[in-house]
């Protein structure tokens, strides 16, 4: 087996592939015929400190990515939450529905999925911004900016597909284009959603290497705050508790707020870990 | 010199190395060589991360050309890396400085 057939390995395993491959070898093939193969290095050793640096612009270029495709099917989802929602004063009576259990949970997913959405792509655009200017960030961290953007993207999907789902379900409560619109236009958000997890999925093939760890939601945010997970948390509740009694008092504010407390504790004891937010 | 010495470095060297004409990573590690009089020795791969993420970040840019029936990737700095390099060298004295002063 050459040098360069070892090499064409190493980057193959390192998740190097394609175009980029192409132009390593190409570059690597007019070095040796130059120079030879002994001084180049190890194949093992180049092949991943290729994947270091690359898996660290990649994986953090995969988090903007993620954030403006976000941010583009939060403003449509806005949109129409206003307008299915907002505007009809509440919107449509719970057991409006054609399929009353499939109603619920889509209007379940519709308060719940675009506020985790919401914050784990807060905490990934915060990961990615003190990461952009490291050469190589650890495989530790990488992956953990990984989780989080996918975590984003999952239930932003989770958020436009519920939309559609609430839309069509209640076609009873709304004028007819509004639910085609409505439908139509919850499952186009998905799109480029679907496009920033693709980026993604290629991004996260190139493996890095590098030691380190990969730190909490202590480490992303500039303000101290006391290194206690579940304090944080219960701060956070109270604080969203409190605006959501306030918004809606003295009629719906209990209900939702106790709603909102309960949401925030579960999903950072479900999804905590996952988006390190706790260790 | 050990490899683990150049590394820190090796941005600043490389775009010195193509401050005066452009170059393969070949030219650029005899350039290396040469003016460090043969102290600086890495294995010659470790140039081109190196070359590819200078030119992710703007400052060499690189093109196909042929010579002796190859395909050879010549690079040539920027004006932001012109930009750089003069920041580098700039910071590398008040360091070297500093360190000599501390060492001597």
């Amino acid at each position: 087996m050459t040098y360069l057939d070892q090499l064409r390995n190493e980057l193959a395993r390192v998740g190097i592939r394609g175009g980029q491959r192409a132009r390593i070898l190409a570059e690597a093939a007019d070095h040796i015929a130059e120079g030879g193969a002994e001084e180049f290095g190890d194949p093992r050793e180049l092949a991943q400190l290729f994947a270091d640096e690359l898996a660290t612009q990649e994986t953090t270029r995969a988090a903007y990515f993620a954030f403006a495709a976000l941010a583009l099917a939060g403003a449509g989802f806005g949109l129409g939450w206003h307008q299915l929602v907002l505007r009809s004063h509440g919107g449509a009576d719970i057991t409006s529905a054609a399929f009353v259990p499939v109603g619920i949970v889509a209007a379940f997913a519709l308060i719940a999925c675009p506020q985790i959405s919401f914050a784990a792509g807060l905490l990934s655009i915060v990961r990615a911004r003190r990461l952009r200017k490291l050469r190589v960030a650890p495989a530790a961290e990488l992956e953990l900016l990984a989780r989080r953007t996918r975590t984003a993207l999952g239930f932003g999907a989770a958020s436009t597909f519920a939309f559609s789902v609430f839309a069509v379900d209640y076609h009873s409560t709304y004028p007819g284009w509004e639910v085609l619109a409505a439908g139509l236009g919850g499952l186009a958000l998905t799109l480029p959603l679907a496009a920033a997890a693709a980026y993604g999925r290629r991004a996260a093939a190139v493996q890095s290497a590098a030691p380190g760890e990969a730190g909490d939601m202590f480490d992303d945010f500039p303000v101290r705050l006391p290194r206690r997970p579940w304090l944080v948390c219960f701060g956070l509740t109270a604080v969203l508790a409190i605006l959501f009694l306030g918004a809606a008092w003295p009629d719906e504010g209990p209900r939702n707020a106790v709603a909102e407390s309960v949401l925030v504790i579960g999903s950072f004891a479900a999804l905590g870990r996952r988006l390190g937010l706790r260790r | 010199m050990k490899a683990e010495l150049l590394k820190g470095h090796l941005d600043s060297l490389v775009l010195a190395a193509l401050e005066v004409e452009p170059a393969h990573g070949y030219g650029i590690i005899a350039r290396l060589r040469a003016r460090s009089r043969d102290v600086f020795r890495l294995a010659e791969g470790t140039v081109y991360p190196t070359l590819h993420r200078l030119e992710r970040d703007g400052l060499v840019k690189s093109r196909w050309t042929a010579a002796s029936g190859r395909r050879r990737r010549v690079y040539r700095i920027t004006r932001s890396g012109r930009e750089a390099l003069a920041v580098r060298r700039l910071e590398w004295k008040q360091f070297s400085r500093a360190v000599e002063a501390v060492l001597a």
